[in-house]
């Protein structure tokens, strides 16, 4: 199964504090040393992440009523699978993890300054976060160089498509191992800053909207993507 | 009695600064200038405290400064009122409860029970936590070995609520109702479920679950 692991990931101190719930903006002139603790936090961080992508491509065979059947027989259910996928020729299935050792050093730290700590498990969230994003913007330029298209990332979790469905199928597509990932019994990846994800490709795909609009929290939540706000 | 808010409102603008140098040594200038630990602790450093936690429920200020004040808070309180406090009046007890606290089984998320965890440390608190990923068996089996007053549960997921409704019901089964109290929080949470599933609080962010756990502790005195 093909992995990509030269990852060059940017982390910005901003992502990190709304990660928080606070404004970055008021925070740079009230608070100037939490702005330095998030930039310190990136640096530490940065030479702990060991961002990796494990990924395979599958022909999409039939459509049905509320899954999809991949050529291999195997099958992904789920509203939001057919709703979105349904005009897809192939689907990329991805792990992306930035690996454990960054949440065993913020853990460490998190025992006797939290605020510190806390900055380092924002700055691990915002690194996977990059990387998946990173990672789809990579897919689709491949797509794009044989006239292809790629879907909206989904990811089990999101409306129509639960996590103890999701998971599973995607964990039997893909040998986490190789990326030394593992989903437990409890539907949960370790390392944990790993994202699960799913593209759909192929020509003329309906690309409206962002994974936003089919999020649970999408009215409640205070981190949605700015790109998401702009479009609100 | 000298009225002390004025100095709780100094203090809390030190802890604000996090400046703990600076309110290390306002602390124990008071302390060495006549007021009691005991005094110190209940009206000037929980006043303080309380008035920081207010200041963010009224969104004054962010999540971060929250938990960069409650940080300065905790090393003002383990380096400078604990040691006074068992020097001149050992056997008080600061201690408000116990809490066993996790992310539920199925959860991962932790950052938000981190804040919690921190808030109510610097409250008074001795809180155990179990991680994340813990099934209501660990979580009942602690609460007991520990003799908890309180059980906090956080849950991110969909996945990972019915783990609560089953926490709650494991206490019930093992006669703890009544002598465990369990407060839930989470960003899917509401008020409604915490009721439905028979917990017995809900608490919004970090200042509310708090709140809410110091007034369990008073309903259960
Ligand atoms: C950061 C994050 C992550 C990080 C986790 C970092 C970590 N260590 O926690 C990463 C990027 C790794 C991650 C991964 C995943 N995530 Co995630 N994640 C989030 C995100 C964006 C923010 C959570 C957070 O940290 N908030 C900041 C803190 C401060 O807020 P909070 O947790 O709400 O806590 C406050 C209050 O709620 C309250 N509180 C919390 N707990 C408690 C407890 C008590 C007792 C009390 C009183 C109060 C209280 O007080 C806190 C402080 O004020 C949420 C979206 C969201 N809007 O919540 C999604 C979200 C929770 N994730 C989600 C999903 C699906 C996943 C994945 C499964 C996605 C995937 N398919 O790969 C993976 C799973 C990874 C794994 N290992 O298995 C979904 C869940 C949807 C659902 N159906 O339930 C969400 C809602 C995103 C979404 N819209 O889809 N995630």
């Amino acid at each position: 199964m093909p992995i990509l692991d030269q990852w060059n990931l940017r982390l910005d101190a901003d992502a990190i504090l709304r990660g928080q719930g606070a404004d970055p903006v008021i925070l740079r002139t009230r608070r100037p040393n939490l702005v330095k603790i998030a930039e310190q936090a990136i640096g530490e961080a940065l030479t702990r992440v060991y961002p990796i992508v494990l990924y395979e491509r599958y022909p999409v065979g039939s459509i049905l009523h509320n899954s999809i059947r991949l050529l291999n027989g195997k099958e992904i259910t789920g509203k939001a699978i057919s709703q979105y996928l349904s005009s897809s020729k192939e689907v990329l299935v991805m792990v992306c993890s930035i690996g454990a050792e960054l949440e065993e050093y913020a853990s460490q730290v998190m025992e006797t300054d939290m605020v510190h700590g806390l900055a380092l498990y924002g700055a691990g969230s915002a690194a996977v976060e990059a990387l998946a994003n990173a990672a789809c913007q990579y897919f689709e330029e491949q797509a794009a160089q044989k006239n292809w298209q790629t879907t909206i990332p989904l990811s089990p979790g999101m409306i129509g498509w639960p996590i103890e469905v999701g998971q599973p199928q995607i964990f039997s597509l893909l040998d986490g191992e190789q990326a030394g990932v593992k989903l437990t019994e409890s539907a949960i990846m370790l390392p944990m800053k790993s994202l699960s994800l799913i593209l759909g490709l192929g020509e003329d795909l309906n690309q409206q909207g962002t994974p936003c609009d089919y999020c649970s929290m999408r009215d409640i939540c205070k981190y949605r993507s700015d790109h998401a706000k702009q479009d609100a | 009695m000298p009225d002390l808010t004025a100095y709780s409102q100094e203090f809390a603008q030190l802890l604000l600064n996090s400046d703990v140098q600076r309110a290390k040594e306002y602390s124990l200038e008071l302390l060495d200038g006549g007021i009691s630990p005991i005094d110190f602790f209940n009206d000037i450093f929980t006043v303080a405290l309380t008035e920081i936690g207010d200041k963010f429920a009224r969104l004054d200020i962010f999540l971060p400064e929250l938990m960069d004040a409650a940080e300065t808070a905790k090393t003002v309180s383990t380096e400078v009122v604990q040691p006074k406090l068992a020097e001149k009046n050992a056997g008080y007890n600061t201690i408000r409860g116990k809490i066993v606290l996790c992310s539920v089984k199925g959860d991962l998320h932790d950052i938000g029970k981190n804040m919690v965890k921190l808030m109510l440390q610097v409250n008074g608190f001795d809180v155990i936590d179990l991680g994340v990923d813990i099934s209501p068996r660990d979580t009942i089996r602690k609460a007991k070995e520990e003799e908890a007053d309180l059980i906090g549960l956080s849950s991110l997921m969909t996945t990972s609520m019915p783990y609560m409704k089953e926490t709650v019901e494991l206490r019930d089964e093992f006669g703890l109702k009544g002598k465990v109290k369990v407060i839930v929080g989470g960003a899917p949470i509401t008020p409604e479920y915490s009721h439905q599933i028979g917990a017995d609080a809900f608490g919004r962010d970090a200042i509310e679950g708090v709140r809410e756990c110091l007034r369990l502790m008073e309903s259960t005195k």
